[in-house]
């Protein structure tokens, strides 16, 4: 009866969690940040195999050898592959690192991970393993999808200057991140990690679709560059001082680089390439005035 | 399929799949040595 009661605990406790996740990323993919990488990407992942720790700990105490080296190996694995995943679905597409497929790397180890863990862990036989390796890959593919694009399947192919374009703008926004780390008011913290979402978002319309890069090369080279300069001084200047005008000129700079960020995504989105020019002279205007650039 | 029903789904194969196989991971090792054996066999062959 104990043991049935702690069963029911833990199913509800798991619904309750999954009934949450899932309300919130339907309500992600509703809203209007829906093109930016949510906090919890890939959380799933991470919560399903903890019972495969606890089991590798407690075969460790009970000195159980195959099921210890099966659970350990295989909770690796998953560890692995969810950290894959999650990468791939923060930074889609890979920019700085040409089109290294995460997704797919990740989803591959999670079918490993869960196949070990049924075989060596569980004691199943080999061919139901792979089953249970199969159903998991399929699960993966179907809740986060593959990036792998076989070379001319997408589109034209990345020139080499435009891949160093592209990672360098990867770079920037890494730089302005870091630079966000040392701000410690979490409204501008949160309005900069929409702004490298976007950035990010932007970037990877830009690998999908080349054809954009050359009209977007403003938008890499000076904005990009014009944005971590403030925020890398902004942050800097944090450290020392805290100036209430300082930090209200900052905000109002924040958010007009979101506005002509998003406005920038869309116009890109729609393919209309005279309205993201009129964008940009916007943004050059607006962020002049706020001497950013 | 729409995107919601394919994610859905892809949900419950993860949780089909991987939970499973974790959890039963757990239950074997939470079995004292002389039964984890057994506990092995109904796992692989309930019934």
């Amino acid at each position: 009866m104990p043991r049935l009661l702690l069963l029911t605990a833990v199913f509800l406790v798991a619904a309750a969690g999954l009934l949450l996740l899932w309300r919130h990323v339907m309500r992600r993919d509703a809203g209007p940040d829906a093109a930016l990488p949510s906090p919890v990407a890939g959380l799933l992942l991470f919560l399903v195999p903890l019972p495969v720790a606890a089991a590798a700990v407690v075969a460790l105490a009970r000195g159980q050898l195959w099921p210890l080296l099966g659970d350990t190996l295989g909770y690796g694995l998953f560890l692995g592959g969810a950290l894959l995943v999650r990468r791939g679905l923060l930074f889609p597409g890979g920019a700085a690192g040409g089109r290294r497929p995460f997704k797919l790397l990740g989803s591959v180890l999670i079918g490993l991970a869960t196949g070990v863990t049924a075989w060596l862990g569980v004691g199943h036989h080999p061919v139901i393993a792979a089953a249970f390796a199969l159903l998991a890959l399929l699960g993966c593919y179907l809740t986060y999808g593959f990036d792998w694009h076989p070379r001319g399947s997408n589109g034209p192919a990345l020139s080499k200057p435009a891949r160093a374009a592209l990672a360098q703008a990867q770079q920037t926004i890494t730089a302005i991140e870091q630079a966000g780390r040392d701000i410690r008011q979490p409204d501008l913290g949160a309005r900069l990690r929409r702004i490298t979402g976007l950035a990010r978002a932007i970037l990877n319309r830009l690998e999908d679709d080349p054809r954009d890069l050359r009209r977007a090369r403003k938008f890499l080279n000076v904005y990009l560059d014009g944005v971590q300069r403030v925020v890398a001084g902004y942050a800097k200047t944090h450290q020392h001082i805290s100036a209430p005008e300082i930090d209200e000129r900052f905000l109002r700079a924040l958010i007009t680089v979101e506005e002509v960020f998003r406005e920038q995504q869309r116009a890109l989105l729609a393919s209309d390439l005279d309205e993201l020019d009129v964008q940009l002279e916007v943004l050059t205007l607006q962020l002049q005035r706020e001497g950013i650039i | 399929m729409s995107e919601r029903l394919r994610k859905l789904i892809g949900i419950l194969l993860i949780l089909a799949a991987a939970g499973v196989a974790s959890g039963q991971a757990l239950l074997v090792s939470c079995s004292t040595p002389a039964a984890a054996g057994s506990a092995q066999r109904a796992v692989v062959a309930p019934g």
